[in-house]
């Protein structure tokens, strides 16, 4: 009877269907895998350049609008991995009203990573008040900082110094530095937590110059 | 009824559609070696934004004693960054358009990427 032969699969036929079958699934399932690890690469690497610019962008907006105090203190300080200023930042009331408000900014590393602290009204004038540092990112292993300093005069270059004011230089206490230039090396994020393969680090610099002209008499 | 030919796929047809579906995945798994220099090529820009600001300050400060480095190389992250810096010194006032321009290759050096940038800078006597 015909009706037999038509109404099964031969083994063959199953074979074959399967192999077919599970080459689909496989590729599909590659492309699906192989999409999932760019994405991870991709997101890994591009967090450090994220960091990067949002940590610049901070840093700079506080040293643009950074001020000499009176005239024979600046108030700025700086080492090679820490530094503070007074910067004039926007606050925001509960009706979103803005108002500025002098602050003293510092930046250094602390446990949880780079972090920049805050102190507002007299307590930026207060010395060690108590430090509440907001952590910038944990990803920053290091940090430098460099202050150039010129003497202004028409023949004189720029200097890079590493801590500002220079011991037994008057002249640096009562001004801001030309310029600073900040070196972050900021580590990827790990893909994997098992993963045996050493974390990349990335080194950015940037320079930003300072507000000089108020000085100039 | 219907003769048994008809009613089910050939070997050949499942065949032809397996080879359409696998050149459907191959643009896939293209499109993802697209993200990744797409991706590469933005964070080169990135860094390419960072030494231009840099080296532009650089240019204004020595502007002031007079003459400026005009190009250069710098190694960022393992990758040669060139730039090459021209003042305009022509035209009326203080401030002249500066031209700078940054140069890198990619994928294993086989394209050239650049990025161009001009400012006004002052440029006293």
């Amino acid at each position: 009877m015909p009706r037999k032969r038509i109404s099964g699969f031969t083994l063959m036929e199953v074979l074959v269907a399967t192999s077919i079958f599970a080459v689909v699934v496989v590729s599909i399932y590659s492309a699906f895998h192989t999409g999932m690890q760019a994405y991870r690469k991709v997101d890994a690497s591009f967090g450090i350049y994220q960091t990067a610019r949002l940590v610049f962008a901070r840093i700079e907006s506080d040293l643009r609008n950074s001020f000499v105090y009176t005239e024979d203190d600046s108030r700025f300080t700086g080492t090679a991995d820490s530094f503070n200023l007074l910067s004039v930042l926007p606050s925001y009331d509960n009706s979103g009203k803005a108002s500025l408000n002098i602050c003293r900014v510092k930046y250094a590393m602390q446990d949880g990573g780079f972090a920049r602290s805050l102190f507002k009204g007299l307590e930026a004038f207060k010395e060690g008040p108590k430090d509440e540092p907001q952590t910038l990112s944990s990803s920053i292993k290091a940090v430098s900082f460099e202050y150039a300093f010129s003497k202004r005069e028409f023949s004189e270059t720029y200097e890079w110094q590493d801590s500002w004011p220079k011991r037994d230089e008057e002249e640096q206490k009562k001004s801001l530095p030309l310029a600073v230039k900040i070196k972050l090396s900021i580590e990827e994020a790990a893909q994997k937590a098992d993963s045996k393969t050493k974390a990349r680090i990335v080194e950015f610099i940037r320079v930003v110059s300072l507000p000089q002209e108020s000085l100039v008499k | 009824m219907r003769s048994r030919s008809n009613s089910s796929f050939s070997l050949i047809e499942v065949l032809i559609a397996i080879g359409i579906l696998s050149t459907g995945i191959i643009f896939v798994f293209q499109s993802f070696t697209a993200a990744l220099t797409a991706t590469r090529l933005s964070q080169n820009i990135t860094v390419a934004c960072f030494l231009a600001q840099n080296k532009m300050w650089e240019i204004e400060e020595a502007l002031k004693q007079g003459d400026f480095e005009e190009q250069g190389t710098e190694k960022l992250n393992e990758r040669e960054f060139a730039w090459s810096a021209e003042l305009d010194t022509f035209g009326a006032g203080d401030l002249k358009p500066l031209t700078f321009k940054v140069e890198w290759r990619e994928r294993a050096g086989q394209k050239k990427n650049s990025l161009e940038f001009t400012t006004l800078v002052f440029k006293g006597i």
